[in-house]
């Protein structure tokens, strides 16, 4: 009896001594690097960088809001080391994709379901950075130059890895840049991925755009709208230098290369191709053979024309330059016709402005009443073009008829009265100016700025983050208090319409300081997300219109911990 | 709630105490220390590792055919991190109801058997550790009984009456092992509505339950008197 309690006793002990030599569950030590909220239109995802976990939150579900899905598969290892490097939004915010650097993969989710919608493996170079075409078909991953990639790039490359080098050479005979000319051509119908490389790769690219689809004649005097031709092209834009390719070729696209001849890093007009403006494709002979873009930088005070005319000896679109010499460095253009006659307007920041003639290159330097740096195209109610030109201290509408010879006569100005950090144009033809303590509505067909100095801001708390949607009319403020201890929030939610402003209110406790807008919901009604302070995942989702809210807390903690 | 089951557990320990006190000869006060080693792995994420360990106080009244009852109150508390953001405090207080019996083997030497069943006060803060702000406070009644052997050490009685103290006065040791069951209580990280709307709603997680359940080990310093 004593003998064997006594080897109980040191039985007990004996277990006790080797359990207590046991580590605990690595998943309690588990480091957790959340990226995100990305907030879509109708969920919020947030990446894990070692697991490659995605929380995604869904705040239509009330049953169960939250869902994981695990990217690399769900035996997939934790990592060392954060190798799921990012996510990227869609410009419509209906897909996103989540980059593993050790997979050298994308995952592209669908926003509609939370479901991943295409995988591309086997990524040929490391592309960072990203462009769309318009019509959402294409996207561009191309990796721009950057002291520290030309390093990155130069020290590997001694080692075998170059990740971001495919070529070398010099640059302005003042240091050696690489860069890496292959870039990833993603149909975005079909999930295919071409991997087009670039000619005369000496030059870094600096930027991508796209035209948008137009309608181009082999033949202009026999060209309508059933002749022509629906194209589109990829820009790609290096300091002094145009690649220009055909996304419908896929990996066998071969870019057309034209010299810029300045050494600027030149910007487009917008992402869509302007320029002539002649085309009226439901007219007979509305659609003509060419197109012409215009490039313009910051750094150089030339603009160029790049036109885009049917070659009909090679059966292909050709392209040529010419340059439209300006006293003053560009800020931005608008081209137009008036008479027949191409022209271009162009601002330089202050109040110098020229008007070029396309095909000439005389210009016109004339002065504007403020300063204005940037152009709102817009047509009058008869559908006229009448554009706004504005900058800090208000805008000026723009009637283009004969423009050079009129000009003041043809310009209307409304001065804001404060230097406003947000200008911005609704699609029902206002433009709403912000500062921190300031908001005025201005109703572009008569230029008259009503006075809402009214709707106030709540100085201490405005200006912390907004949002605009323009299509709507609304306008979302996030301002916070920090006077007491806990921060406060306050929500305003503006609506303009029928010339008037209505404002709700909502007061939101504890918000991190950022503010996101959710646009796909399935009743229709917009959604505005509040993060706040906390890594276990604590946001509240707000309905638009102030009738719904939800504060959602634990959602990056939720796996079963204990 | 807690009020409630507070009210009722001091009702059940004056019911136990009144009669065991009543027909007590003699009785015992001990102190002791309390180890758990934790089976469950939820605890590893408050403790950092298996044990629990804790200390607490018993009173107890012998009373007839070898058996003693009385009340015990243990306190144990332990902090640690999880997840490399979060730092966590655990304490459990546990006032519980006793039942021995012990066979006399020799007046110096009882081993018993000991039966233990009560409430346990838990407590556990979560704080992330960047901010320091308090993330979530869970405080719950559960139940809890455990089941020990032991044994208790005193000194002969003949070297008491040398000292010439009173007659059941002793001094003495004791160590018992069992198992004692902790009920599991459900850790949630709940939410308030952020939103100053009416109707506002809000949706916390389960983070999952922590059981402390296990193996003990426990030993102390007894006081005949």
């Amino acid at each position: 009896m004593k003998r064997l309690g006594r080897s109980v006793f040191w039985l007990f002990l004996f277990t006790l001594w080797t359990a207590s030599c046991q580590d605990r569950p690595g998943r309690f030590d588990d480091e957790m690097f959340w990226s995100g909220p990305y907030v879509l239109n109708r969920h919020i995802y947030y990446l894990e960088r070692y697991s490659g976990r995605v929380v995604i939150l869904d705040p239509a579900d009330e049953n169960e809001p939250v869902q994981e899905i695990a990217l690399g598969g769900e035996d997939a290892a934790r990592s060392d080391s954060a190798d799921w490097a990012m996510a990227f939004v869609f410009p419509e915010k209906d897909r996103i994709v989540f980059v593993s650097e050790a997979a050298r993969s994308f995952h592209i989710l669908d926003d509609e379901n939370g479901e991943i919608l295409w995988t591309v493996p086997d990524l040929p170079k490391e592309f960072s950075h990203f462009a769309f075409s318009p019509d959402g078909r294409w996207m561009v991953g191309f990796r721009p130059d950057t002291e520290w990639d030309s390093a990155v790039a130069l020290s590997d490359g001694a080692d075998g890895r170059t990740l971001t080098a495919e070529s070398y050479a010099f640059n302005d005979d003042a240091s050696i840049v690489v860069n890496s000319h292959m870039l990833m051509l993603m149909d975005l119908e079909s999930g295919a991925a071409a991997y087009p490389s670039l000619k005369k790769n000496d030059v870094p690219i600096e930027r991508v755009l796209f035209t948008g689809s137009f309608l181009i004649c082999a033949e202009a005097e026999t060209c309508g709208a059933l002749q022509a031709e629906e194209m589109e092209r990829v820009l790609i834009l290096g300091r002094s230098r145009l690649w220009i390719l055909d996304p419908n070729e896929g990996a066998d696209a071969r870019a057309d290369v034209i010299p810029l001849s300045m050494n600027a890093v030149y910007r487009a007009t917008g992402s869509r191709i302007s320029g002539n403006m002649d085309d009226e494709p439901d007219k007979d002979g509305g659609v003509d053979d060419r197109e012409s873009l215009f490039l313009f930088s910051d750094e150089s005070a030339d603009v160029v024309a790049v036109n885009l005319l049917y070659d009909r000896d090679e059966d292909r679109l050709g392209y040529s330059i010419n340059k439209l010499g300006l006293p003053f460095a560009v800020r931005d253009v608008l081209p137009y016709r008036d008479g027949g006659k191409s022209y271009l307007l162009a601002l330089s920041g202050s109040r110098d402005a020229a008007v070029v003639n396309v095909d000439s290159a005389a210009f016109q330097t004339l002065s504007l009443p403020i300063a204005a740096r940037s152009i709102h195209p817009r047509l009058d109610s008869e559908g006229r073009p009448a554009p706004v030109l504005y900058g800090n201290a208000g805008l000026v509408m723009a009637k283009l008829t004969n423009l050079a010879v009129l000009w003041e006569k043809n310009l209307t100005v409304a001065a804001l009265g404060f230097y406003p950090q947000n200008l911005i144009f609704t699609e029902d033809g206002q433009a709403v100016a912000v500062d921190e303590t300031h908001l005025a509505v201005v109703d572009l067909a008569s230029l008259e700025a009503s006075d809402l100095d009214a709707v106030n801001l709540e100085l201490t708390r405005a200006g912390e983050d907004r949002i605009l949607d323009a299509e709507k009319g609304r306008l979302y403020l996030l301002g916070l208090d920090y006077s007491d201890d806990e921060i406060a929030g306050r929500l305003s939610m503006l609506t303009f319409g029928g010339g008037g402003l209505s404002e709700k209110r909502v007061d939101v406790k504890d918000p991190a300081g950022s503010l996101y807008l959710m646009q796909g919901a399935a009743d229709g009604e917009d959604r505005l997300v509040v993060p706040h302070e906390g890594v276990e995942g604590y946001l509240s989702v707000i309905r638009a219109d102030g009738g719904w809210a939800r504060t959602y807390r634990g959602f990056l903690l939720d796996r079963d911990l204990f | 709630m807690k009020r409630n089951t507070f009210i009722v557990c001091c009702i059940a320990a004056f019911c136990w105490l009144l009669p065991a006190s009543a027909f007590a000869t003699v009785g015992h006060l001990k102190l002791l220390l309390d180890s758990t080693y934790t089976l469950d792995e939820s605890m590893d994420g408050v403790t950092e590792d298996q044990y629990l360990m804790g200390g607490g106080l018993r009173l107890e009244f012998e009373i007839p055919y070898g058996f003693s009852a009385g009340l015990e109150y243990t306190y144990a508390a332990k902090s640690g991190d999880v997840l490399q953001d979060f730092e966590t405090e655990f304490r459990m207080h546990s006032p519980k109801l006793m039942l021995q019996w012990r066979y006399g083997v020799r007046e110096w030497f009882e081993p018993y058997i000991l039966a233990l069943f009560g409430a346990d006060f838990d407590r556990l803060e979560i704080r992330e550790e960047d901010w320091g702000r308090l993330k979530r406070v869970e405080a719950n009644w559960k139940a809890t009984a455990g089941a020990y052997l032991g044994a208790q050490f005193q000194l002969k009685r003949s070297w008491i009456e040398s000292w010439g103290v009173w007659r059941d006065f002793s001094l003495g040791l004791f160590v018992e092992v069992g198992y004692v069951y902790h009920q599991p209580f459900a850790v949630n990280l709940k939410a308030e509505p952020n939103v100053d709307i009416d109707g506002a709603g809000a949706d916390g997680r389960k983070l999952g339950d922590l059981d402390a359940s296990g193996p003990a080990l426990r030993g102390g310093v007894l006081w005949r008197f």
